[in-house]
């Protein structure tokens, strides 16, 4: 009596020492992938999901490989475990008791499995466990160390596994910070964990080919792990050595770098353009913002602008290349720097500021008051270059929030004490030869940039005049800041404008001077417009206290803020013999870049689309039905399009077999149209046989027929017939129909839309001896 | 000038009638009986490397009786001399003249029994006339007749105390195969009587001159220039290969096609086809291997480098982009 067969773990799983070593290896790859990932999190709940996840992959994928499970029952065993563990583990404060999943944990992790690989890469890091961050790690640990150990144990070539951590660390490291953390270490020890596998493969695979097989012995193995160790320290050491005379760059492009941040300020109109609005009668005595617990002194930022194009200073955007347009989501809490203290300062807005977030000083957390505050809290987007903030979507009037902040340095600084810093700050596009004429005077028998610049302070502040030309009372005063209007400004008597001005002529002779400079649009605590009625809370700011300064970029200090607006005195009459300039119309927004959308001006940031008007005159509902419809028949069509594509290949393949041009090309397609079709209904046929081989492959004794009278009309010396093409493909369809009809509808289907015979002439070494045999 | 389809259809006829005879002696053991043919037809020798005891003199007896041949079989052992196999010049007292002793060699198919016994010199001789087809013996040369054809044996098992036969020697060899102990069922029938008595003499079912004239007509059978493309990519395959210190050579090559050919026309093919290469290529090309010390320790063996070759190779694909 036979014995029966069993589904004996046994046959499947290899010996324990290889299974010992494929589990030993991947935990050591993804381990050392894991280290790349450490930069992105920096907290312990990111080692326990590590921890948890690469055992759990490699365990799922051995039960797997021993129960035989085909490849799609291993994914659903890890998007079983995914859902189990990973709202505990990605997602602990959606987890009752820290580990049973609440409901909107899993649609938080569901969400996340999609959409957090673009939320990792637009916020500021290390994210910690913040929201739902943890889950892209979770999924790339569990899933990539399962997938290692399933191709180590299933495909034919076991050293194939080692292409997933190979692929995977590298995109890990797209994922992660911009500046170089153990570029060495985790790297050299992801290559030495490689290698050492690929060495032991090597040996398993020449021991599985000897027959009567012989082992190589202990000394055997041993020389390969050290030669495979040598060769990683040899890589190593001429890669540290490599590196020690060219040191790697600080920074490296990661996705983060070029990927489109949820904010982009370019689109967004200048508010130092609209500067002048807030001084118009009806508006200036309006409340602004109020902020309590600012220290004396401390400045309430709203914007800051590096960036002029000679019309208007705008906040710079990578389109401009600089860092100062990037702004990313904040997580939970931002470092705190040792030593530094953190205030407290409660905001609340007066009027909608677009899409700026006042803020103050260096930001740590920001808590939103009232409801909505979780959402609201997520689109808080912030830019460290400046320490200035954005609410995507805007700041509506009534908004509450806490700041959490380490406070600027509120002292005076002897500016010429100090000299031109490093920053980088976009290039100026152009500065008017008027200014060069008006800096010049005053600069040039002054030693040293600080002193320069002090003394271009200090002729604003005495030469200058204040006014906005809003109030009846006040002395002319055009708005803006454009070439043209700092042109009017310095060669005016006497020097008119307010604080849009004079803070943007300031920075220009900055730059002039080689300070790296920015303008800064907000308020001050304790400076207060004198005029108008003041404001019953004293914590409040009105319209009218908005002010702008600058700040330069120092070698001593960092960036120092400067006030340039010149004291409120009485303006005197101009001189009558001077001509009136005649000016432009100014724009109140900046042009938008080549590429760029025109902003839209005189929609507010946070107008709800719902709300726009629709000029379609149809039926709201018809239209959503006919959006709807729209959608999905484009959808039908656009997944029915590469079948299609698919069917019209084949066609067109098989046609123009039919029709080839002499009878061995016919005969020879016709065979080729039969191992095409067997491919297609999933047929093995061995890519490298003969035509033989093929057709015992392929089984029909008919087939076998068709491969020796292929193989006569290609070798034979005697070209073949027409008729003989002919009954060819007569066969050929023979053939066909027998395919087609011992297959269920199914079956039919899919060997009608399968691409395998299409990928089969679409490999390199197939092209590469098509080509040679061709001549 | 190319061999026609008619001529093959004979060439086939006539060879399945060889085999047929041969295998009468020789159950189960087709392909060996067709590899021997091979050899005798494309003008080359056969090695075998089999154990005692299955059937290589039956072979050598019945390939030489069904074509109307003569066999000689020859016992190396460590004192057998040169001569012994070539033949003698020997003085006549009466006739006061020196008469020629033709040795063993001179027969139709010769069995060299156990040839690494012997010593390398009298090994030489015997490959000598293998590969000219003629023995010198004192200033007079004497050739064999056509068609000639040494079967050698090695027993694989007992080393000690042999003569290992040099690379460039084992190169002289078409062939090596190995006839193998009969399956099963052919063993319940050679029992059972079905291969005959031991002294049963074959009726021959060609004559000498026939075979003459297959050995010419297997020259013209028509190979591809891309039989030719894949023939020359085996053997670069076995020079790249990683365990091998010394791959086929383009004797090697030559002896591929030439066989191919033979191959093909047994089969009643006029033409060579990527399969005759295949079915070949271990036969032809494994003894002529020099694997690396290292890997022979390793266990890796001739055999299996060329079924790697082999199937790490592909045969040539479908010549046009249709």
């Amino acid at each position: 009596m036979s014995p029966s067969p069993s589904r004996s773990t046994a046959s499947v799983l290899p010996r324990p020492a290889i299974l010992a070593s494929v589990l030993l290896f991947t935990m050591a790859a993804w381990a050392a992938i894991a280290f790349a990932w450490w930069p992105v999190y920096r907290d312990l709940g990111f080692v326990v999901v590590a921890a948890v996840a690469i055992p759990l992959g490699c365990a799922l994928a051995v039960v797997a490989t021993a129960l035989r499970w085909p490849a799609w029952g291993l994914m659903l065993a890890v998007t079983a475990a995914l859902v189990v563990v990973g709202v505990p583990l990605a997602v602990p404060s959606r987890a009752l008791y820290g580990v049973l999943p609440e409901p909107e944990g899993l649609l938080e992790l569901i969400s996340a499995v999609a959409l957090g690989w673009t939320r990792l890469v637009t916020i500021d890091l290390p994210v910690g466990t913040y929201q739902s961050l943890l889950v892209p790690a979770l999924v790339s640990l569990l899933v990539g160390s399962a997938a290692t150990v399933a191709v180590a144990l299933r495909a034919r070539r076991p050293a194939t596994a080692v292409a997933i951590p190979a692929i995977g660390y590298p995109l890990v490291l797209a994922f992660g910070p911009e500046s170089v953390v153990w570029p060495i270490s985790t790297t050299l020890a992801l290559l030495l964990v490689l290698l050492l596998w690929l060495a032991v493969w090597r040996r398993h695979r020449r021991t599985d080919a000897l027959i009567g097989s012989v082992d190589r012995g202990r000394g055997g193995a041993v020389r390969q792990f050290a030669s495979a160790v040598m060769v990683v320290l040899v890589a190593g050491g001429a890669g540290a050595g490599l590196i020690a005379l060219i040191p790697p760059p600080d920074e490296r492009t990661v996705i983060r770098t070029v990927v489109d941040q949820p904010f982009d300020p370019f689109a967004t109109p200048s508010p130092l353009a609209a500067y002048r609005a807030s001084f118009q009668p009806e508006r200036a005595d309006g409340i602004a913002l109020t902020a309590e617990g600012l220290p004396d002194g401390e400045r309430v930022r709203v914007a800051v602008l590096d960036s002029y194009d000679g019309v208007v200073f705008a906040v710079g955007s990578d389109s401009v290349d600089s860092a100062s347009g990037r702004f990313v989501r904040v997580p939970a809490r931002r470092d705190v720097p040792e030593g530094a203290s953190v205030a407290a300062v409660e905001l609340s807005l007066g009027r909608a500021f677009g899409p700026w977030l006042p803020s103050t000083g260096q930001l740590v957390d920001v808590t939103i008051r009232g409801e909505d505050a979780p959402a609201v809290r997520d689109r808080v987007v912030y830019n460290a270059v400046t320490d200035s903030a954005v609410l995507v979507g805007g700041a509506p009037a009534g908004l509450r929030y806490r700041l959490d902040v380490i406070p600027a340095p509120v002292e005076e600084v002897d500016l010429s004490t100090v000299s031109p810093g490093a920053a980088a700050v976009p290039a100026i596009v152009s500065v008017p030869d008027e200014l060069r004429d008006w800096l010049s005077p005053t600069i040039q028998a002054i030693e040293g940039e600080g002193a320069r610049l002090a003394a271009v302070v200090e002729r604003l502040q005495t030469d200058g005049f204040l006014s906005h030309g809003t109030d009846d009372d006040e002395a002319p005063s055009r708005p803006g800041h454009s070439i043209d209007r700092l042109d009017e400004l310095v060669t005016a008597t006497p020097m008119v404008g307010d604080a849009e001005q004079y803070a943007a002529l300031a920075a220009l002779a900055a730059r002039e001077i080689g300070f790296p400079s920015r303008v800064v649009l907000g308020f001050i605590e304790g400076v207060r417009d004198d005029r108008g009625e003041p404001p019953v809370d004293p914590a409040a700011f009105r319209e009218r206290d908005l002010t702008a300064w600058i700040e330069v970029s120092t070698v001593e200090r960092g960036w120092v803020a400067v006030d340039v607006v010149p004291p409120r005195r009485e303006v005197p009459p101009p001189d009558s013999d001077e001509t009136t300039p005649i000016t432009r119309p100014q724009p109140a927004v900046q042009p938008p870049l080549e590429d760029a959308p025109p902003p839209d001006e005189q929609a507010p940031p946070d107008v709800d689309l719902d709300e726009r008007d629709d000029a379609t005159g149809l039926d709201p509902l018809l239209l959503l039905a006919l959006q709807i419809g729209g959608a999905v028949l484009g959808l039908i069509l656009l997944g029915l399009t590469p079948v299609l594509a698919i069917l019209a290949m084949k066609a067109r393949r098989r046609r123009r077999r039919r029709h080839a041009r002499d009878p061995a090309t016919r005969i020879l397609a016709g065979w080729m149209q039969v191992v095409d079709d067997a491919t297609d209904r999933g047929i093995a046929v061995p890519p490298t046989g003969t035509r033989r081989e093929r057709a015992a492959a392929i089984g029909a004794p008919s087939v076998l027929v068709l491969a020796r009278v292929a193989d006569r009309a290609v070798y034979a010396p005697d070209e073949p017939n027409p008729d003989e093409a002919a009954r060819v493909w007569s066969a050929v369809d023979a053939v066909r129909r027998t395919f087609r009809d011992s297959a269920t509808r199914r079956e039919r289907l899919r060997a009608a839309v399968s691409t395998r015979s299409l990928r089969r002439y679409s490999d390199r070494g197939g092209r590469q001896r098509r080509r040679k045999e061709r001549g | 000038m190319t061999m026609t389809p008619e001529q093959a259809q004979w060439f086939s006829g006539l060879a399945e009638r060889i085999v047929t005879n041969v295998e009468s002696v020789l159950l189960g053991k087709s392909y060996v009986v067709r590899l021997g043919l091979t050899a005798m037809l494309s003008e080359g020798h056969l090695l075998l490397e089999d154990v005692p005891g299955t059937g290589k003199t039956s072979l050598a007896r019945a390939l030489a009786e069904s074509i109307r041949g003569t066999t000689q079989r020859v016992q190396f052992t460590p004192d057998l001399l040169p001569g012994d196999i070539t033949g003698i010049t020997v003085y006549d007292q009466r006739s006061g003249e020196f008469s020629f002793h033709p040795g063993p060699v001179f027969a139709t198919v010769v069995l060299a029994d156990e040839i690494n016994r012997a010593s390398p010199k009298t090994q030489s001789a015997l490959l000598e006339v293998m590969e000219e087809g003629h023995v010198t013996i004192d200033g007079t040369t004497h050739p064999v007749d056509a068609p000639f054809l040494v079967i050698a044996t090695q027993n694989p098992i007992e080393q000690a105390g042999t003569y290992r036969l040099p690379e460039a020697q084992l190169d002289r060899f078409l062939i090596r195969t190995a006839i193998g102990y009969p399956d099963h069922a052919s063993t319940v029938r050679i029992l059972a009587g079905a291969s005959g008595p031991r002294a049963t003499v074959l009726e021959p079912v060609i004559d000498l001159d026939t075979v003459r004239t297959m050995i010419d007509a297997a020259r013209t059978v028509h190979v591809d220039p891309v039989i030719g493309d894949y023939v020359a990519r085996l053997v670069e395959a076995t020079r790249a290969h990683a365990d091998v210190r010394l791959g086929a050579s383009v004797r090697g090559a030559l002896a591929l096609v030439r066989c191919a050919k033979t191959f093909a026309a047994l089969d009643g093919r006029h033409y060579v086809i990527p399969d005759d290469v295949k079915s070949l290529a271990e036969p032809v090309l494994a003894h002529r291997l020099v694997l690396d010390p290292e890997a022979e320790f390793d266990g890796v063996t001739q055999a299996s480098v060329i079924a790697q070759v082999v199937v790490e190779t592909a045969p040539p694909s479908d010549r046009v982009a249709v």
